[in-house]
């Protein structure tokens, strides 16, 4: 295996530009282009809400997952230490904010109800890793990764692309012009 | 002699694709075939591939057929085409965390998978990012972040730091940092088994997709040929063209070397066979011993 005395320190020198806690990354309004056209003024205002929310939980989960594969696999147990963590916290409290004051059109109280279940989901495993023994020996990444796995089900079964509420955004990627071919 | 056989299985395909996808600055040139592919090494004891492709159940359908990909088949019809089953897989080099390479892990129940540590991190610091930064993030799916936190729970998952020689025997494996992704891994194997190999094979992940990139148009410049980036670069082309540069010089600059996995023209240049449902083998290379599986 590789000698790892030269490595980058992980995530904190993998953010040369902005760090996740820097000042400048200040959460912005949600942009308007893309929505549905002939639905109501309250469908839309939901979606607006609603693709902010899932948009945090979907990075939460992913930024979750993958400190968890870099304490696991690679041994790195400042992961959980990692402002990326508290970062991760953060987000979800302002999601919990968020969910609480957004209500749904009757036909979408499903998405709501799962985005609600994902954010619980997170937050149960967010929880988890505040085990002090998660620092220690080989941490038992159970009980978090249950919780993970199953907000991510939630939240994927709360997508919407006519809201841009996808798990995988290919708008700019190798595989965009598919959608472009069917319009 | 040789120790290992390569080939390239085609799994499904996107039918008309930009060719400014593939190719650097082909801007309005039309559209190409973009072909779906991993790889599979044979020998030595060993059943490795490079890359799983993605999982066509649930969300992954809804993809496909949201984006234009079509005919895709499992890894247990693909891999029959060569008379092996998705049990017999034992490695996988994750060349990168795009979600066709990375997400079908679940379809191989016996294989240690290897990626690079800063592939991870980086990807997750880039999902710290607000909205506005989010290009960086296309074609990921945070669910196959969270399959490899069970695949490492299971220790089946190595995050490896740089270049790593003889992960298999005489199987190498190298890292272009910020170029196609924030450190995306390609594949030697030195078939003959010398450090100095003169057989040796480049599977090239996506840091090359075509011939192209290899051996593109150089009119402009009065040259016959240059090497020209992929058109998807989350880091910088000219890293794009150095880890062109370093392949090829493995290869001793011999181009049909190195193995560009999204190349349809592949059927062109090696044995290569259509199956019956319209996907492609292509032989690159056999084992001594090993029978061909397109004849």
């Amino acid at each position: 295996m590789a000698n790892r005395s030269g490595s980058l320190s992980l995530l904190d020198a993998a953010a040369p530009v902005h760090r996740p806690d820097c000042a400048s990354l200040a959460a912005e309004p949600p942009m308007a282009d893309g929505l549905p056209e002939k639905v109501s003024d309250e469908v839309i205002a939901y979606g607006l809400e609603a693709r902010r929310i899932y948009a945090d939980l979907k990075r939460v989960i992913g930024q979750t997952a993958g400190l968890l594969i870099l304490a696991q696999a690679s041994g790195r147990r400042e992961a959980f230490d990692l402002p990326s963590l508290a970062g991760a916290r953060e987000t979800w409290l302002e999601c919990r904010d968020r969910l609480g004051s957004l209500s749904a059109p009757s036909r979408l109280d499903a998405n709501l109800r799962r985005m609600a279940a994902a954010h619980r989901l997170v937050g149960a495993c967010l929880a988890a890793l505040q085990s002090p023994r998660m620092a220690e020996g080989d941490p038992d990444l159970t009980v978090s990764l249950d919780n993970l796995s199953a907000a991510y089900r939630q939240l994927q079964a709360a997508s919407e692309h006519r809201f841009g509420m996808t798990m995988v955004d290919f708008r700019y990627s190798c595989c965009n012009c598919g959608i472009e071919l069917q319009k | 002699m040789s120790d290992y056989s390569i080939w390239v299985l085609e799994y499904s395909y996107v039918a008309k694709y930009h060719k400014s996808g593939v190719l650097y600055g082909a801007h309005n040139q039309g559209y190409v075939k973009l072909p779906y592919c991993y790889a599979v090494i044979k020998g030595n004891g060993h059943v490795a591939m490079v890359d799983v492709g993605y999982n066509d159940k649930d969300y992954g359908k809804h993809l496909g057929d949201k984006f234009g990909v079509e005919n895709w088949r499992s890894p247990k019809e693909v891999l029959a085409g060569i008379g092996l089953k998705p049990e017999d897989v034992d490695t996988v080099f994750i060349t990168h965390a795009h979600f066709d390479h990375f997400g079908n892990v679940e379809d191989f129940p016996n294989a240690k998978f290897y990626i690079q540590e800063r592939e991870i991190a980086k990807w997750t610091w880039a999902m710290s990012l607000p909205d506005r930064l989010r290009w960086m993030l296309v074609a990921v799916d945070p669910g196959d972040i969270v399959r490899g936190v069970e695949l490492a729970r299971q220790k089946r998952l190595v995050c490896i730091d740089g270049p790593l020689s003889n992960v298999l025997p005489n199987i190498d494996l190298h890292v272009a940092y910020d170029s196609h992704t924030f450190a995306s891994m390609w594949v030697e194997v030195r078939n003959d088994g010398k450090t100095a190999s003169e057989d040796a094979w480049v599977l090239a992940g996506d840091l090359v997709y075509v011939f192209d990139n290899i051996e593109g148009p150089g009119g402009v410049v009065d040259l016959d040929k240059i090497y020209v980036p992929v058109g998807l670069a989350l880091g910088s082309q000219q890293n794009l063209v150095m880890a062109t540069e370093a392949m090829m010089k493995q290869v001793n600059y011999e181009a049909r070397r190195v193995i560009p996995i999204h190349e349809e023209r592949l059927k062109d240049a090696f044995p290569s066979r259509i199956r019956p449902d319209g996907l492609r083998i292509s032989e690159i290379c056999l084992a001594d011993g090993e029978t061909s599986k397109v004849r």
